[in-house]
């Protein structure tokens, strides 16, 4: 049975390079991935941080298109979009009056039949078991920080994966990739999230402390799940440099991309010649660049 | 000592209860959601002291904080509260009742316009066209040189999606901003 995929339009744009290493590493393990037909935005944050029902709307409009085209599970890798869809599949089922009203004013019809689930959790349940096999790469040495962000685990209730504190589903799939997952203080710190254009001195505020506990844990890499993360952690570190004057050259790497490398893939052909910050030389030693 | 609230302020705790889908006066302004907010740095008003403003229905007071529009949706408060309230919830409820009534912020007005070209670009095409959402931002914003050193970097990464996709659809994404959109 296939299973769904929502990209969201960060995928479709400036993290289009965690969409590449998804579907390139979707080849080599071989599951049934098919994108969801004419999916539309999520709303991400500006949608439920000015009106409820807007966000509910457009939310219920795509479990609606995929439940009608037949998907019982979903993966949708950037948070934002799965929460907001757990949320709204959570609310309409408890709230069948506001499916209701939506149904009538919009024309949109919804069973709560679908599931959403993170990269992570996809890859537990569709990759781990023959991973061992198809691994090409040994690696040894490098130390990563997994972090998580807010939306994987928070809010725990609606959610219910992982641990909302102390996560480490990340740090089992990255221990069997065979790097060193480091036990850090900041794997769940928000990193500033949609405020990247709006209020970017807090973005750079708060990436600088969470790559500076990375750092002081002893990081040579930081693994990430979410587009918005990769993007402020992996841009942001030039005005990071110039606001706080610590160059951290650190690494920011999908979870998707650590695959591809560990199952022989180049970088290239998984986009991480596409990062601000070089995460291609922490790895020279290991795959042909 | 005698406070006298208008009516009008006192049920501004009900009004917020029931939007955010939780009994405001079982907060017991513990402090722990300020304890773990990111963005409590840069807040006029703490979430902790604003979750004990609505419930004593000094609405005015809370509708005028620029918290509630620097508030990043984390969800930490909402996760690590031990009564189960949903402070970040309260301040989604917030940011809709002032757009309602019209009281938009006079500090970092910038805020709600980056939700407004977000939204726009949904309107228009049904996903957000990232270049197109960044031209209308800083068009409202006068913002045109912030971060114009990444422009060049991320056309020759491939970052940058220049046409949009539109979706088949876009009738009923009309449909659902005509009647649930609240910006202009």
């Amino acid at each position: 049975m296939a299973v769904g995929y929502y990209p969201g339009c960060a995928l479709h744009g400036t993290s289009n390079e965690y969409d590449q290493s998804i579907r390139k590493v979707n080849n080599i393990m071989g599951v049934d991935l098919v994108e969801i037909n004419d999916w539309n935005c999520c709303g991400a944050s500006s949608s439920h941080m000015t009106s409820h029902k807007l966000n509910v709307a457009l939310n219920m409009r795509n479990l609606s298109l995929i439940e009608s085209q037949e998907f019982k599970e979903v993966l949708a890798p950037c948070p934002l979009c799965s929460k907001a869809m757990i949320e709204v599949d959570k609310e309409l089922k408890e709230h069948p009056d506001l499916k209701n009203e939506i149904s009538q004013e919009i024309g949109i019809k919804y069973n709560n039949t679908v599931k959403i689930i993170n990269y992570l959790q996809f890859v537990e349940k569709y990759y781990l078991d023959k991973l061992d096999e198809k691994i090409k790469v040994k690696f040894e040495g490098i130390k990563a920080a997994c972090y998580y962000g807010c939306l994987l685990t928070r809010p725990p209730k609606i959610l219910q994966f992982d641990d909302a504190e102390q996560p480490t589903v990340m740090d089992e799939i990255v221990r069997r990739i065979g790097l060193e997952p480091l036990d850090w203080s900041f794997k769940t710190e928000c990193c500033g999230a949609g405020f990247a254009l709006s209020k970017t001195e807090s973005v750079v505020h708060l990436c600088n402390k969470i790559l500076t506990n990375a750092k002081d844990a002893g990081a040579d890499i930081v693994v990430v799940a979410c587009p918005m993360c990769h993007a402020n952690l992996d841009m942001r570190q030039s005005n990071i440099a110039r606001e706080y004057g610590t160059k951290f050259k650190l690494p920011i790497i999908y979870l998707s991309e650590l695959i591809g490398l560990a199952l022989g893939l180049t970088p290239k052909e998984l986009g991480i010649n596409k990062h601000f910050t070089n995460a291609i030389k922490v790895f020279e030693k290991f795959v042909r660049v | 000592m005698t406070i006298q609230l208008d009516n009008a302020q006192l049920n501004f705790a009900d009004e917020v209860s029931e939007l955010a889908g939780f009994r405001m006066k079982d907060c017991y302004v513990c402090g722990k959601c300020t304890a773990g907010c990111p963005m409590d740095y840069l807040f006029d008003i703490s979430i902790h002291r604003i979750m004990h403003l609505v419930q004593q229905g000094h609405k005015d007071l809370v509708m005028s904080a620029k918290s509630i529009w620097l508030c990043v949706s984390c969800e930490t408060c909402s996760t690590r509260c031990p009564k189960e309230c949903k402070p970040a919830t309260v301040m989604d409820a917030l940011r809709e009742i002032a757009i309602k009534e019209n009281r938009l912020p006079e500090e970092e007005r910038q805020l709600l316009e980056f939700h407004k070209s977000f939204l726009n670009s949904v309107k228009r095409f049904g996903r957000v066209l990232e270049i197109d959402m960044i031209r209308d931002y800083k068009f409202r914003t006068f913002t045109f040189f912030n971060d114009i050193e990444f422009g060049p970097a991320m056309m020759l990464k491939g970052k940058l999606k220049i046409l949009p996709h539109m979706i088949k659809d876009r009738k009923t994404i009309k449909k659902i901003f005509k009647k649930y959109g609240n910006l202009k």
